[in-house]
């Protein structure tokens, strides 16, 4: 048990630092360098780069001599709102979505809800959040179009997280604020959530599909359980397995997807923050973005791993 | 092969003759709806030029926002209408749908190629080397590809060959783990080590006894590669580190109608739903074929 955390512990450590191999090159296409480095070899400049990483120096941006961490930091609360609520939605509906179809395999519910899941699988994620802002925002007008929240309310920045900064706000309009603020995540969080999603209701199926054949599963029916407790219970804890491990996948398109969400809905997150970075060559944010939100996926990979390790009896014996 | 053969060893050849391969696809509907789909458009892009009413990049100032011909004030000469400068929608559509399908296709082309010749030299290197290049393989691609991709363009600068090259480099790492791991499964088979004992060197193992073997599956690679390339090349466009306006390319286009969809919202429409038709039809005879030519996978 503690060999294999370790040796998950150690793939994403190693992955960490084969990112910033990655982040150093990045960093020295920069004009002026970032840090001041003391050697000339290029071998030990990274080491040193390192360092600077570690210390919490990332170094100055180049277009206003801002710290770049400080920038990164006041970015990612944003981004963290936003990618767990997306990822609520994906896991809920897609489980539920998934389960439904399983339940009524091979019935016009199960082909709609399947054949529906492969078209928006398929759904180009850019056209789908215009898509959405046209119907919702523009031709309803029942959500806002852009940003994290309305600018007659002033909510003061302490977590940074915008739902929770309006709850603690003491304004008289903290709750209206709160509602604002979650009516600006409500369409950012279904467009980004949109693929995900999908792969979940189709992975749920397929693997509930095969699971429902097995013999336990008999048993449970013959030992007269319900066909929720069943599915719910029994078949779903066997069905995690496999969707934990597309879950790695899911992770990457999530982030995939968040950076082209919030440059769709101005969403001041880390996504936009790197790409408004790239059109003006500041590298030294570019390094940070990347090295960030690269980050995000691994230590999700290594969670996920560590569920399953947990979930899997197999693999829990003691080394 | 035929070492192969004759002892019935490999019972994965019987997959890979043409013929059960065929049915099996013909009688999957959404396969073949997708493969009608695919080729339609492929057609509309190779014939494209000749057909296109007008120059994408014609401008008629006295004709922008001319709605398509379903709405009111349509007309026929442009029937899906125009965008802000009064360009022809569709000689836009189509210019864009040669120049996506070229790129998709070639960036697939060049990442399998280069992919599998590294994917097959490293199944045959010594373990350590091996486990040290699988290792990166596998960083950079639990790696989102937008974001590898996004950071070469970074380096490089944005633009539309720029934007090529970069997803080549993000395609090339599930070539190379795919190939490795396929011909690694292969060789611990009973048929390889025969041809081994029989004193087949790696490249006459390779390209006469495991290749076969392992085609159907970078076959099916391809075309999910395809559907990617095709999308990150539009998603780039889309947020501008991609082709250039005023290259009538499908996401630069998109991104060009972002600033009118409550006007026109054709402007929008049209790209996207060429770039969600095609994607779509090549999702569905990639599910096809890997039903179709291996059927291990999907049991």
């Amino acid at each position: 048990m503690i060999g294999a955390l370790l040796r998950l512990l150690l793939t994403s450590i190693v992955s960490v630092f084969g990112l910033t191999l990655l982040t150093f090159f990045i960093s020295r296409q920069a004009s002026s360098p970032l840090h001041f480095y003391r050697s000339d070899n290029v071998f030990t400049q990274y080491f040193e780069y390192l360092g600077f990483l570690f210390k919490g120096d990332w170094g100055k941006s180049s277009l206003n001599g801002s710290d770049v961490l400080t920038e990164l930091l006041k970015h990612f609360p944003a981004t963290f709102e936003l990618l767990i609520f997306a990822l609520f939605i994906a896991i809920f509906f897609g489980l539920l979505l998934g389960i439904l179809a399983a339940k009524h395999r091979g019935g016009w519910l199960d082909n709609g809800l399947m054949g529906a899941t492969l078209v928006g699988y398929s759904m180009p994620i850019f056209w789908w959040g215009l898509l959405l802002v046209l119907f919702f925002s523009l031709y309803l007008g029942i959500t806002p179009v852009a940003g994290r929240i309305d600018y007659q309310y002033y909510i003061k920045p302490v977590t940074r997280f915008m739902l929770v900064d309006t709850l603690i706000s003491n304004h008289h309009y903290g709750f209206a604020a709160f509602f604002n603020a979650l009516n600006h995540l409500i369409l950012p969080a279904i467009t980004l959530s949109w693929v995900p999603m999908t792969i979940m209701a189709r992975m749920t199926r397929s693997s509930l599909v095969n699971i429902l054949k097995f013999e336990y599963i008999r048993t449970a029916r013959s030992k007269g359980l319900s066909q929720t407790r069943i599915i719910w219970v029994h078949a779903l804890r066997n069905a995690m397995q496999s969707l934990l491990t597309i879950s790695s996948l899911q992770i990457s398109i999530l982030i995939t997807g968040l950076i082209i969400t919030e440059y769709i809905f101005a969403w001041p997150g880390v996504g936009n923050w790197l790409l408004n970075a790239v059109s003006r060559q500041d590298y030294p944010s570019i390094q940070a973005g990347i090295l960030a939100l690269s980050s995000i996926v691994i230590i999700f990979n290594l969670l996920l791993d560590l569920v399953a390790n947990y979930l899997d009896p197999k693999k829990r014996r003691p080394i | 092969m035929n070492y192969a053969r004759t002892n019935g060893l490999s019972f994965r050849l019987k997959h890979w003759t043409a013929k059960p391969s065929w049915q099996m696809f013909s009688h999957n509907n959404g396969a073949m709806l997708g493969a009608t789909t695919l080729v339609i458009t492929i057609l509309m892009a190779i014939i494209g030029p000749w057909i296109a009413p007008f120059d994408p990049a014609q401008q008629f100032s006295n004709r922008s926002f001319q709605p398509p011909l379903w709405n009111q004030g349509g007309n026929f000469a442009h029937f899906l209408g125009t965008d802000d400068l009064g360009r022809d929608l569709f000689s836009r559509l189509l210019h864009g749908a040669r120049l996506s399908l070229m790129l998709s296709g070639f960036i697939v082309l060049v990442a399998a190629g280069i992919g599998v010749l590294l994917g097959a030299i490293a199944a045959f290197l010594p373990p350590f080397v091996r486990n040290i290049l699988m290792r990166f393989m596998d960083l950079l691609l639990s790696l989102p590809s937008l974001l590898l991709a996004i950071a070469v363009v970074a380096v490089i600068g944005p633009g539309l060959n720029n934007a090529v090259y970069a997803v080549i480099l993000v395609l090339i790492p599930q070539f190379v783990k795919l190939t490795q791991s396929s011909i690694s499964q292969e060789l611990s088979k009973d048929y390889a080590m025969a041809a081994r004992l029989d004193g087949a060197r790696p490249i006459r193992l390779l390209f006469k006894h495991i290749g076969p073997n392992i085609v159907p599956a970078i076959i099916i690679q391809l075309t999910f590669s395809f559907s990617t390339a095709l999308l990150d090349i539009a998603a780039l466009g889309f947020l501008g580190l991609g082709a250039q306006p005023p290259i009538a390319e499908w996401g630069t286009m998109l991104a060009e109608s972002r600033a009118y969809i409550q006007y026109a919202p054709w402007t929008m429409a049209l790209p996207g739903l060429a770039i969600f038709l095609t994607i779509l039809s090549i999702n569905l005879v990639g599910d096809g074929l890997r039903d179709a030519l291996d059927p291990q996978i999907n049991q």
